[in-house]
């Protein structure tokens, strides 16, 4: 059943998902090429330069490029499910009801992991040869807040999506600007250090938002 | 599962509001801020300043209210506009029984500023290494970094990222020698090319000891600092200032400014300093150094003798108490993620007034009865409503069932 | 009890103010087939959505299969066969991948049932069902109902834009199926052409109320119409055993549950001078008129 509950998951995303893997590819690339750009023509010890005196870190314009993926991975997913109402088809199955809404959940967690996760592996591994471990932790830490915001993102939009009143959408879509807001305040390297874990606990945490909604799309709430 | 859903919400809403609410009253009701540019004058023994009033207008005055005009103003603080005071030709031959002359000026003058944000943040622990002493005139960019390990000093060859052991090894055998014990408690260095020498590195070792580190001729050279007991080094800040009469200020465990001399003598000097939370001005010439260490409460102005450190004149200038502000009665609290005095975001919760209950409990109240018009009696939301005042009051009303 | 396959008592319902009904009370036994007839907006698929768990009721209390209906187990709703109003499915799948899909939920699974119907539609196993018309919808939508074996089928408002082959298509399908593996079914429809060759018992809904609650069969039996000549202006009929009276030019009806003996009786109280008086029954469709109006 699992299988299958991944199966339609797969159906709905596989276009969108082939789309993302070809932007992140080209992110990545791009970034990695100007970086290596920049250490072929002004070399290595300038860029340990800019990093260790500017609040600089080379990987910015990859900033927003989870989020959008995760808000997009949670349209594709879950506004085929609500328009025409056809989670109601979905919780009919006969799978335990939070179980299958976890389940859907977990495609779209484990999609968001597996880009984000390749493309930070993509850049320690090419950083990680010109740069000492402190500045490539630098980079990388600065930028986990980011891939967060790919997670809120995520989990906010699939609550929009299966919230039935537009009353609690209007409010859930305010909440969600608010809350992405906060993975982006400072572009100062390393900024997140002490907060970024209990950060992405308070964002995985937006599933109960998910369950809520789905509890009242369960109860029919009209406003 | 609703109700941890329901918390969450609420939790969320409370968090963006105390957030966002009381940045938006700031961002409302913000007015400019601006305090008079003060120095001491060598002329008048006294702090000079200079503001703008409400019409745009210039005003010089001292502290006794002397009132200067432009030209007067100039004269009197001739360290600092001594290229106005040239040009004009006004310019006296000597000062304080001493001759003077632009380039001793010039040579003699700096300023410089330290704020919080330039301390609380977070740094890789990597620090370049400049040549002291280039073969040619000019600073030649590094190309080499060092970290710290409990062993000793590593360094690294930055163009091909490999370690060199034998630097590693010649830096930490002579520091150990020097009776550095590592690693590495703090360090401040300028390693830019852009100034006019350099003096590497001052740290500390893991026991609190002083040191002097920098390179001169692909050599280690290292010089233990004897610190007295009073100077307990908190912070450190390498000066390079054209006139090298100093090497760098320290900025001790008891919150003062003591200042390491090229000689390697420590001052220690009466002004008081906390550089986690306050900033640090200090524009210095021949005769004085005007220090201004400010935080959100006030100003507080040192003029230093230059020659021996000594407090010889001090003023405070409080900023006027907006304590009167309606955001007392409205807020409960305020929570922010960001701060002007560090380079972290987290969430900091300040600003806790009782003054804000009144409005909560009539907020509550209110809430009360509109729910018991619906014949619902909801204690618990009026108990937060209380508490929280407008941050819960907001998701709630909006929530609330229309009937 | 246990062969009551729903049992709803007291339900009661409002949208904000607006009152569906209250205290609809009804069993479905099982191997029966109860329809739900009403026009648009009476409150059908208000009433599919409290019995699926989709609506938590003002008040009252439902039971399928024993279970509270606002937490069916998951083992229950595998003998539920659910069918949204409009055929709605998962329209982004083909033919072939939908069945792969549901097949993995149901243990009871008939793949040749639901491919039996599919071979009958000029559809390729690769195409889309958002691409195909709405006949063809209802079909997937039927097969992968009938494919789930289950022991209830829930079905809203089947008929809905079906063209008339179709309806009559899904009907007998849906008869047969029924009868012959004594499947209970609870169904909705607006369009009750056809309906009576289906539904045991009917339960037909106005505004805010019920109008009828019996088997169909007795329904055909005792509801009449009465037709009678009128001439010049006449006084109004008010009882409520009579529903509709009107008259056209000279013609005038009504319909009741009541046998000729009252007719007349209420007409001469009434001082109706009247003539002609006929009485017929009538197929459901025209019960079903006579019972909520032509407006």
């Amino acid at each position: 059943m699992n299988k299958a509950i991944f199966f339609k998951e797969w159906i709905k995303t596989r276009w969108y998902l082939l789309a993302a893997l070809v932007v992140f590819v080209s992110y990545t690339l791009y970034l990695v090429l100007r970086v290596g750009n920049a250490i072929e023509f002004k070399g290595a010890a300038h860029l340990w330069a800019v990093l260790l005196t500017r609040d600089a870190v080379f990987i910015e314009p990859v900033q927003y490029l989870p989020m959008v993926f995760g808000l997009l991975l949670g349209v594709v997913q879950f506004v085929p499910e609500v328009v025409q109402k056809r989670l109601k088809l979905t919780l009919h199955l006969p799978y335990p009801q939070p179980g299958m809404v976890l389940m859907m959940m977990l495609y779209g967690l484990g999609a968001l992991t597996v880009l984000s996760l390749a493309q930070l592996v993509a850049f320690w591994g090419f950083l990680q040869h010109y740069m000492a471990a402190e500045l490539t932790a630098h980079i990388l830490l600065t930028a986990l807040p980011w891939y967060a915001a790919g997670y809120a993102a995520y989990l906010l939009t699939y609550a929009v999506c299966v919230e039935p009143s537009w009353r609690m959408r209007s409010l859930l879509i305010l909440m969600g600007i608010g809350l992405l807001r906060v993975h982006f305040l400072l572009d100062v390297p390393q900024s997140y250090n002490s907060f970024i874990g209990s950060l992405f606990v308070f964002d995985l945490a937006a599933l109960l938002l998910v369950l809520r909604s789905m509890v009242r799309f369960k109860e029919g709430c009209q406003d | 599962m609703k109700l941890f859903g329901k918390i969450y919400f609420y939790a969320a809403a409370v968090v963006l509001l105390a957030w966002l609410l009381p940045w938006l009253y700031a961002l409302c009701t913000a007015e400019p801020k601006s305090t008079p540019f003060t120095l001491y004058s060598c002329v008048v023994d006294d702090f000079a300043s200079l503001t703008v009033d409400d019409d745009g207008r210039i005003i010089y005055f001292d502290r006794k209210g002397h009132h200067y005009n432009d030209a007067q103003f100039d004269s009197i603080l001739p360290m600092f506009y001594y290229r106005q005071l040239l040009s004009e030709g006004r310019m006296p031959d000597t000062l304080r029984g001493v001759a003077i002359d632009a380039d001793k000026i010039q040579h003699n003058n700096f300023n410089v500023r330290l704020s919080p944000l330039d301390i609380n943040k977070t740094l890789p622990k990597l620090y370049m290494m400049l040549e002291s002493m280039p073969k040619r005139v000019d600073l030649e960019e590094p190309v080499e970094a060092f970290r710290s390990t409990a062993e000793g000093l590593e360094f690294i060859d930055m163009e091909s990222n490999t370690l060199n052991a034998a630097r590693s090894r010649e830096f930490t055998d002579v520091m150990k020698r020097k009776g550095f014990v590592f690693p590495i408690g703090r360090i401040h260095g300028n390693p830019t090319t852009m100034k006019g020498y350099d003096e590497g590195y001052v740290m500390t070792d893991s026991h609190g000891a002083l040191f002097h580190v920098k390179q001169i001729s692909g050599k280690p050279y290292v010089r233990a600092v004897s610190l007295p007991d009073s100077v307990k080094v908190e912070q450190l800040m390498i000066t390079e200032f054209p006139n090298r009469r100093t090497l760098a200020y320290i900025f001790t465990a008891d919150n003062r400014l003591a200042i390491l001399d090229a000689d390697y003598n420590v001052h220690k000097t009466g002004v008081s300093f906390n550089p986690y939370r306050q900033s640090l001005t200090i524009v210095g010439d021949m005769f004085h150094y005007t220090v201004k260490v400010a935080d959100e409460k006030e100003e507080h102005y040192y003029a230093l003798d230059a020659s021996t450190y000594a407090t010889v004149d001090q003023m405070v200038n409080r900023y006027a108490d907006d304590s009167a502000s309606w955001s007392e009665y409205v807020f409960p609290f305020k929570v922010a993620f960001t701060s002007y005095n560090d380079g972290w975001v987290y969430p900091r919760v300040s600003d806790f007034s009782a003054k804000a209950l009144p409005l909560g409990l009539l907020l509550a109240a209110l809430l009360f009865f509109l729910d018991r018009r619906q014949g619902k009696k909801k204690y618990l939301e009026t108990l937060f409503v209380l508490l929280l005042g407008i941050y819960i009051f907001i998701p709630l009303v909006l929530i609330k069932k229309r009937n | 009890m246990t062969d009551k396959v729903i049992e709803c008592k007291n339900l009661t319902h409002y949208y904000g103010k607006r009152k569906i009904y209250e205290d609809l009370s009804f069993d479905v036994p099982k191997g029966r087939i109860l329809g739900l007839l009403g026009k648009n907006g009476t409150g059908k698929t208000t009433t599919i959505n409290i019995l699926m768990g989709y609506l938590k009721p003002r008040a009252g209390q439902c039971e399928i299969f024993g279970e509270d209906i606002q937490h069916i187990s998951p083992a229950t709703r595998a003998r539920i066969a659910l069918l949204l109003e409009g055929h709605i499915q998962y329209a982004f799948m083909t033919i072939e991948k939908i069945e792969k899909y549901y097949s993995a939920f149901y243990p009871k699974w008939n793949r040749d049932a639901y491919y039996e119907l599919m071979n009958k539609l000029k559809v390729a196993p690769h195409q889309k069902i958002a691409n195909m018309s709405c006949g063809q919808r209802s079909q997937v939508a039927l097969g992968l109902i009938l494919a789930q074996n289950a022991d209830l089928l829930v079905l809203d408002d089947f008929s809905l834009g079906l063209d008339p082959g179709y309806r009559r298509l899904f009907i007998e399908y849906l008869h047969e199926y029924a009868k012959a593996e004594t499947k209970t079914i609870f169904l909705t429809s607006h369009i009750i052409q056809d309906m009576e060759r289906l539904v045991d018992d009917c339960i037909i809904m106005d505004y805010g109320r019920i109008l009828v609650q019996q088997p169909v069969a007795q329904l055909m039996s005792t509801f009449r119409r009465y037709t009678y000549r009128v001439e010049g202006e006449q006084p109004a009929l008010s009882s409520d055993k009579i529903y509709h009276p009107s008259v056209i030019r000279d013609c005038a009806e009504l319909y009741s549950f009541e046998n000729r003996g009252y007719v007349e009786r209420l007409l001469q109280e009434a001082g109706i001078g009247y003539s002609d008086l006929r009485e017929e029954t009538m197929n459901l469709e025209d019960i079903f008129i006579g019972l909520t109006g032509k407006y």
